[in-house]
């Protein structure tokens, strides 16, 4: 499969808005819960459970949508998630870099972020992981695939970082079981 | 920021709910589950309300930034059914009835941000708090005090009274 041919093929599939709708909107939201909650930490918590719980709804737009066929290893998911996954919903393209030598651990690289846009953060919320939504989504949606992951934000562009990178770490590929039962 | 960056609507539309469900969540960790459900309801539509103020005034900063300044107060409407209704809720108003002294009523046969919500019309209410603020922020933008409500109907179909409270 040509990544950049999906590319092109995943902007289109899904119903477009203007990204300011969704841009001030969740910068609204992030504003309420500093607001409701003076930890830093609980903030970044929160926004992660509300990434989670888009996730496990956004993974089967994307299933039905997408078009693409299983993934066979936690590369070739990451390789879809920035390639396929960012352009569909996000409108941006993304990189798979670092990986570690287990295979086990990448980074997912991007430059704009849509979530990102107007915003400044002031110096004493430096804690702050104002994407965290982000990560929230990416563990969400995978754990709909039987992929257990943790995944943090290292480097943002609101920070002073050249770029956005999440780091994607594979923690536990769940089975299905199945028991014997009485009919 | 480019204006014709896009993101996928799916985003926003879980994004909302999840912010609904955060309001309800939080009021019921203030006020105590089940103690009085409409002083929760009420508590939960200002915040909703008051946030989606916000967003909406912005919008509407951005969305006239190169228009000519409106003409009286019916244009500043139809600019809401239209132009602004087209970029927030993905299709224009469907009706507009006015009484032309300063009360509006808005037809959407069809509101996008509840039309996948499988419920009865009460059970739809906070998922239309923050579109009530957008509007109403918009409003409070180009120059408009006004109060809004909303009717909802089966199917989705959502009518929104606009009562200019300047007078």
């Amino acid at each position: 499969d040509n990544p950049a041919f999906l590319e092109l093929a995943a902007h289109d599939m899904s119903d477009k808005i203007n990204a300011e709708l969704l841009t001030m909107t969740y910068g609204a939201m992030v504003q309420q819960l500093l607001k409701d909650h003076k930890d830093v930490k609980t903030v970044n918590a929160e926004l992660h459970k509300m990434g989670y719980n888009i996730g496990v709804r956004l993974i089967d737009e994307f299933l039905a949508k997408a078009n693409i066929s299983n993934c066979s290893n936690f590369r070739e998911t990451s390789q879809v998630i920035a390639k396929v996954g960012f352009k569909m919903f996000l409108g941006i393209t993304a990189d798979v870099t670092k990986w570690r030598q287990d295979g086990k651990q990448c980074s997912i690289t991007f430059k704009g972020n849509p979530l990102n846009e107007f915003v400044e953060i002031p110096p004493k919320y430096s804690k702050l992981r104002y994407s965290n939504i982000l990560c929230g989504v990416l563990c969400g949606s995978l754990h709909m695939v039987n992929l257990l992951v943790e995944a943090e934000f290292v480097q943002d562009v609101l920070l002073g970082d050249p770029d956005n990178e999440i780091r994607l770490t594979l923690k536990e590929v769940l089975q299905e079981e199945y028991h014997d039962d009485e009919v | 920021m480019n204006t014709s960056a896009q993101v996928a609507d799916s985003c926003f539309e879980l994004l909302h709910m999840q912010m609904v469900d955060y309001f309800i969540a939080q009021a019921e960790k203030e006020e105590g589950v089940g103690k009085d459900p409409l002083r929760l309801e009420k508590k939960v539509h200002s915040k909703l309300q008051n946030l989606g103020f916000d967003v909406g005034h912005r919008l509407a900063e951005r969305y006239t930034k190169d228009l000519q300044r409106f003409t009286g107060q019916l244009n500043i409407i139809k600019f809401i059914c239209k132009e602004f209704w087209q970029a927030v809720f993905r299709k224009p108003v469907d009706k507009l009835q006015t009484n032309y002294r300063g009360i509006y009523v808005l037809h959407d046969n069809k509101f996008s941000w509840i039309s996948k919500i499988s419920g009865t019309p009460e059970q739809c209410k906070p998922y239309l708090a923050f579109a009530c603020g957008v509007i109403k922020g918009a409003l409070s933008n180009l120059g408009v005090k006004a109060s809004v409500m909303v009717e909802i109907s089966p199917q989705a179909a959502c009518e929104f009274r606009i009562v200019d409270i300047s007078q």
